[in-house]
């Protein structure tokens, strides 16, 4: 049927009625068939039933007579299995009286599944089997004398009667298909030749057709009138179809001509069998020869495609099929038969649809573009390894065009710049740039006027050259810019942060350096001038004993201080190379406080400081720890203590924490002061090797700085802690905790002995003059005081610059000024600036003044004479150089040589007091008392200039190391065995 | 009847009047159903039931069937009616112990049979005598007598129950089993169909006469020792040929003691008695129970009569209770 996609069959249409017909009346007749086949099985069914009833009915009655239940059960259960009863049931009249119900029943039956079972009278399912029976009969249950005993109940099967029937239904159906089958064929073969075979003829003069498919020949009519109207019909459609074909050709000549003059290849697709349609250009393309492509298939197409372009080739172009695209446009690569790669560009769309939408024919052009492609992968391969190798420099790049905007930057230079990464992009100004980098915070514009900043920075911007630059994150760059010809500005940023790190690092350790040199000078430099000063005075002549004793007693401490100093250096260095050790020791806390007080109550109360010392657990309670470092750990604090309290107290207080249990007992000493304190941020450089507060401190103190890091170094090689607790001018409370063990308490003895001290008498006048000492240190003031008296000057004290100006104001002036320089209050150097320009002021007449300072180096001489001082005298200073100094600027001043005739005095040791003393010390060495240390300088002084000085001195360093038990035993052999000069 | 039946009847009567809630030791009931209590061996195990269940707290009835099925069966369908907690059961036969357990089944109440078997159905426990042994151990004693004697190379008859019976082939094949380790020859196998003293005397004197060889006699059954007795003394073999029972009679107890019998195989219908009630005790209690139970038969003889008569008098004759 025309327009219909399945047309029926007409001889089919006809075959089946036919068929159908057949059919109906032979199923009929079979029915009819059946129907008397079931009669006669349900007559022979109930003859059965009859028989076997009877049979069971004389059986069974015996047994329900004698209540043998068991026994008829037994019976009804082999008839129910051997034979085809849906079930047996008894009813047992007998059994019910004697158990006194209405109705006892029992017997057997096939259950679902087929197999024999009990009946149960309460059992649904049975009872819905049982009446689903086919058939069912009864009898009464009779004795012998004629009592009705129950009834007996058969239920029939239907099973037998199904199963002759569908074999009776069986036989039926087989001979109706086979009359069926024949009458069928026997009709269809009628229809053939009467309609079909005419039909086939005429289809086939339509189906002889030319190459455009149109019919050659015009339909001829079989001779059924029924036809003429349809062949008319083709007759006219075959005349129209053979005019349109050749306007076709005409129109398809004109399109090629197109194609071949756009050297297009060209291709029309058939999607749904996937064939393809390809012009010669198209295989050319690809240099093949257009028959060697052909057939030409989607796979064809495909299997050509570049890897690569085949994901995003068949995306697009499925992505135009379902019509997300407007049209199929795009370029790939495809394999040329020489093996090298055709870059493509295809285009194409779909010109025939299904009824559903759906493509069914797509055509389209390719285009060789392998040229054009060339010449872009040769321009970005140029662009590629210009900013690869730009890359590579390894440091910021950037080019400004000549308008100052960015071109391009590489990663190093956004790196540079986080701070304005955002920025960073083609088209941005430099100005733009570098204002918004001050504006965030640039690190280089710091400490500068954002302004003026920026001024500079656009001015060395475009005249070129290099700049060094702290840029973000810390880092240091040196910036060098270049113009080139066409007016570009090219930059690099050299990143030189390490560079300026180890830079700072080498200042930084140079200065240290130069500062520790100079605290090292200078606390060096002082105590040495008391012994070479008092040294000198020992060596002339006709000293009178008390004066030397003096001498002799400075010099001893001006060594202890030495000693001291270098003991620090010496235990810093020792902690530093891991090297210093802790000894374990019997410590009594109270004991060692005792020795601390007796230690240092001598300078506490000349600064006219209160010192007290307390121990704040069990009396005489002792413990396992380094009872000599402890010792030191709080003479330095003590000393420190004492040096910066300049009125109030000093306390020192020691108690055991922790001690329930002996692993966490701790002893805590705190030293206390109502001194200057310590500013909260300067307090973490404290425990630093040679740092003090500020270097005003160390002018107006002294020390080295090692003091506190010792302390702190010590007790954290005990495992133990230190701190302070400090706020500018309000005193400080330095502390330190260290675990010790407590061990068993013992009783102790103390011993203190101190000796006093004696004054020396003024030397006689050699110089005629008065000299003003300006001298912080009493020592060196002692000292030089005592020089200038030797050689004759009269001499006047001040203890600082402030002191000295003061007293020239209003006493009368000197003849000259021997100025110390680091001093505190007001140093040397300040002091006379103000008086120079007061006798500027003034118009009075020049002071001469001479530097004294332990600052010896060339730029503290040249700070002097800048300052408007005379001269320079460094110390220690020489009995000569001082003469001379006094002969230079007191030229009345008579001079004598004082060099000549200086000897050593050999005195008789005086035993009694020298053996009293050793008696004394002995003790004192044998516990390890610090006090021991006085009392040996107070023998080695009541021992000077006698043989025994000598012996002693062998034995000093012992007692210096605190090698207590060395120095005690050689005190003992020197009492037992002096040698021939020391003996008694 | 007995005493044993009258006291049974009273109390039945006494049930009934009460409607079982009449003054009796224990809340709980137990029902004996027996197929004839007139028979000494049923007797006896009502006296273990009854004392048993008494002295457990319970109270007990004994329902005699007299060997009548619909007795046994009305029997049944009181005690279903009156809802007893649980039966012990001496059916006339195993075909109706079928029903009977059906019937129990069906009421929910629990039943242990003693003695008699039953052809199927659901029971807790069966309790019945180790004829196999007691027959085995029988003939040991008899082997010992005939070697004391010096007669073992003569040969033993044997007066069987039936033979169909489960408990006949048992204490037969058990019996044959100790002559045979004994080397000891059987002469003759003689089944009783009736039980009377005739038929036993005339086997035993058919036995005696066909078989000059013989030295000993075995009576499965106890009540008719006389006829055998009687068949070998007019045979003129007293004293020659031996006699052993099975089962026993009071005057046993003597005969054994002065040789008149070598022995006898004694089954405990008191102990089972007992046992049953027991086994009914533990089911009712929620304890396991063993579904079947074997108890073992006394072989008494003259050597061992003095020591086994305490247990004798009590668990054989249930004499102890009296």
């Amino acid at each position: 049927m025309a327009g219909s996609a399945h047309p029926r069959s007409l001889y089919a249409l006809l075959g089946g009625l036919t068929g159908i017909a057949v059919v109906v009346v032979l199923g009929i007749h079979a029915m009819l068939t059946i129907g008397a086949q079931r009669a006669r099985l349900e007559a022979d069914i109930k003859r059965e039933a009859t028989t076997t009833l009877t049979r069971l009915q004389r059986t069974i009655a015996p047994f329900v007579e004698a209540y043998a239940v068991n026994e008829y059960h037994h019976l009804i259960a082999q008839e129910v299995a051997e034979h085809d009863h849906v079930g047996i049931v008894v009813r047992d009249d007998n059994m019910a009286r004697v158990l006194g119900e209405d109705a006892y029943r029992g017997g057997w039956l096939r259950g679902e599944d087929g197999r024999p079972v009990e009946f149960d009278p309460e059992d649904a399912v049975q009872a819905r089997l049982l009446a689903a029976s086919f058939r069912i009969e009864r009898r009464s249950l009779v004795a012998s004398d004629g009592n009705v005993l129950g009834e007996i109940t058969l239920y029939l099967s239907d099973r037998r009667l199904r199963e002759e029937l569908r074999a009776t239904l069986a036989g039926e159906v087989a001979g109706t298909a086979t009359v069926a089958a024949v009458l069928i064929a026997l009709l269809l073969l009628l229809l053939n030749r009467a309609l079909v075979r005419p039909l086939n003829a005429m289809a086939a003069d339509i189906g002889d057709v030319d190459a455009n498919g149109i019919p050659r020949h015009m339909p001829q009519n079989p001779g059924y009138r029924e036809l003429t109207p349809l062949i008319d019909a083709l007759s006219a459609m075959i005349v129209e179809t053979r005019r349109s074909r050749d306007s076709l050709a005409e129109e398809r000549i004109k399109l090629q001509s197109v194609i071949d003059g756009a050297y297009a290849g060209t291709w029309v697709w058939s999607v749904r069998s996937g064939e393809i349609e390809i012009n010669a250009r198209w295989a050319e393309m690809l240099g093949y020869p257009r028959e060697e492509l052909t057939p030409c298939t989607v796979d064809t197409w495909k299997n050509n495609l570049h890897p690569d372009d085949v994901p995003p080739t068949l995306a697009q172009l499925e992505r135009y099929l379902a019509g997300s695209l407007p049209e199929f446009r795009t370029e790939f690569r495809m394999r040329h038969k020489q093996g090298h790669w055709v870059w493509i560009h295809a285009s194409g769309l779909v010109f025939e649809r299904a009824a559903d939408g759906t493509p069914t024919k797509m055509s389209g052009i390719h285009l060789d573009i392998s040229e054009r492609k060339a010449a872009e992968f040769k321009l970005q391969q140029s662009e590629a390894i210009l900013r690869s190798s730009v890359d590579a420099i390894g440091e910021a790049f950037v080019i400004f065009d000549a308008d100052d905007r960015l071109v391009y930057c590489n990663e190093g230079y956004r790196q540079t710049y986080p701070s304005v990464a955002e920025l960073l992009r083609p088209g941005t100004t430099f100005d733009d740039i570098i204002r918004t980098w001050a504006e965030r915070g640039a690190p280089d514009v710091a400490t500068r006027d954002v302004a003026s900043w920026i001024k500079e920075r656009l001015a060395r911007h475009r005249d070129g050259g290099i700049v060094i630059q702290h840029a973000d994150n810390d880092r240091w760059v040196r910036i060098v810019e270049k113009r080139t010809p066409e007016g570009f500005t090219v930059g690099f940023r050299v990143d030189i942060t390490e560079l300026m790190r180890a830079r700072r690092a080498a200042e930084d350790a140079v200065a240290a350096k130069s500062r520790f040199l100079a605290t090292m000078s200078h606390e060096i430099r002082t105590p040495m001038n008391g012994i070479l000063g008092m040294a000198q005075l020992l060596l002339a002549p006709e000293v009178p004993d008390t004066e030397r004793r003096d001498c002799a007693r400075v010099i001893l401490h001006s060594g202890q201080t030495l000693l001291a100093l270098l003991n620090d250096i010496l235990d810093l260095s020792k902690v530093e190379a891991g090297k210093l050790t802790i000894e374990k020791s019997v410590v009594d806390p109270g004991e060692l406080l005792h020795e601390i007080a007796a230690l240092f109550t001598e300078n506490a109360r000349q600064k006219g400081l209160e010192l007290s010392c307390r121990w704040l657990g069990p009396e005489g309670r002792r413990y396992e720890g380094d009872a000599n470092r402890l010792r030191q750990m709080l003479a330095n604090l003590v000393s420190n203590a004492v040096k910066f309290t300049p009125r109030g107290a000093v306390t020192v207080e020691a108690r055991a924490t922790g001690a329930q249990v002996p692993e966490e007992s701790h002893l805590e000493f705190v030293v206390g002061d109502t001194g200057i304190g310590i500013p909260v941020e300067k307090q973490d450089l404290l425990f630093q090797p040679f740092s003090q507060i500020d270097d005003s401190s160390t002018r107006q103190h002294g020390g080295t700085g090692l003091g506190l890091s010792i302390v702190k170094s010590l007790a954290s090689l005990m495992g133990g802690e230190v701190g302070v607790d400090s706020a500018a001018g309000r005193g400080a409370r330095f502390w330190f905790r260290v675990p010790a063990r407590p061990l068993t308490a013992q009783g102790d003895t103390r011993q203190n002995q101190r000796a006093g001290t004696s004054s020396a008498e003024a030397a006689a006048r050699r110089f005629a003059g008065r000299v003003l000492i300006v001298e912080d240190n009493p020592t060196n003031r002692l000292v030089i005081d005592k020089l200038l008296r030797k050689l004759g000057a009269d001499t006047c004290l001040a203890e600082n610059g402030h002191h000295a100006l003061d007293l020239l104001a209003t006493a009368e002036p000197p003849n000259l000024v021997l100025m110390d320089v680091q001093m505190p209050e007001m140093d040397g150097l300040t002091a006379t600036r103000t008086l120079r320009e007061r006798e500027a002021a003034g118009g009075g007449p020049r002071l001469p003044v001479v530097a004294l300072t332990a600052d010896a180096f060339p730029e503290d001489r040249a700070a002097c004479f800048a300052a408007g001082m005379d001269d320079f005298l460094a110390k220690p200073v020489k009995l000569d150089a001082l003469a001379a100094m006094l002969e230079k600027w007191l030229p009345d001043a008579a001079s004598t040589p004082i060099d000549a005739g200086l000897a050593v005095p050999t005195q008789p040791v005086d035993w009694p007091a020298v053996r009293a003393r050793i008696e004394a010390l002995l003790p004192l060495l044998a516990n390890a008392r610090f006090s021991a240390i006085d009392a040996f300088a107070e023998l080695q002084a009541l021992a000077a200039g006698t043989p025994l000085a000598g012996e002693l001195a062998k034995i000093a360093p012992d007692l210096q190391a605190f090698r207590f038990a060395a120095a005690q035993a050689a005190l003992t052999r020197l009492l037992e065995t002096p040698t021939a000069d020391a003996r008694p | 009847m007995t005493r044993w039946q009258k006291i049974a009847s009273t109390l039945l009567l006494a049930w009934l009047a009460t409607g079982w809630n009449g003054a009796q030791a224990g809340d709980k009931r137990i029902a004996y159903l027996v197929s004839d209590q007139r028979i000494p061996f049923w007797d006896i195990l009502w006296r273990g039931v009854a004392s048993k269940a008494g002295s457990l707290g319970y109270t007990a009835v004994a329902l005699s069937a007299e060997n009548d099925a619909k007795r046994e069966l009305e029997n049944v369908a009181r005690v279903l009616r009156e809802k007893v907690d649980g039966i012990v059961l001496s059916p006339t036969n195993s075909s109706a112990a079928v029903t009977i357990l059906k019937l129990a089944g069906k009421a929910g109440i629990p039943v242990v049979i003693a003695d008699i078997g039953t052809d199927g159905g659901d029971y807790v426990s069966y309790i019945a005598s180790d004829n196999f042994t007691g027959a085995y151990e029988i003939g040991k004693v008899l082997v010992a007598a005939l070697k004391a004697r010096g007669w073992q190379d003569g040969s033993v008859g044997i007066i069987s129950i039936p033979q169909k019976r489960a408990n006949g082939k048992a204490r037969t094949a058990g019996f044959m089993k100790a002559l045979d380790e004994a080397g000891i020859r059987s002469a003759d196998l003689k089944q009783q169909v009736d039980f009377s003293y005739q038929e036993t005397y005339d086997h035993a004197r058919e036995i005696i006469a066909r078989h000059p060889q013989l030295r000993a006699l075995w009576l499965q059954g106890s009540d008719r020792y006389q006829g055998a007795l009687d068949a070998i003394a007019d045979a003129g073999r007293k004293g020659e040929v031996l006699l052993v029972c099975f089962d026993a009679e009071p005057e046993f107890i003597d005969m054994i003691g002065n040789g008149t019998l070598v022995g006898a195989a004694m089954q405990q219908p008191f102990l089972m008695g007992e046992e049953s009630v027991a086994a009914l005790d533990a089911h009712l209690k929620g304890k396991a129970v063993a579904h079947n139970r074997l108890l073992s038969i006394l072989p008494v003889s003259t050597e061992n009569i003095g020591n086994l008569l305490p247990v004798i008098r009590r668990n054989v004759l249930g004499q102890e209770t009296r």
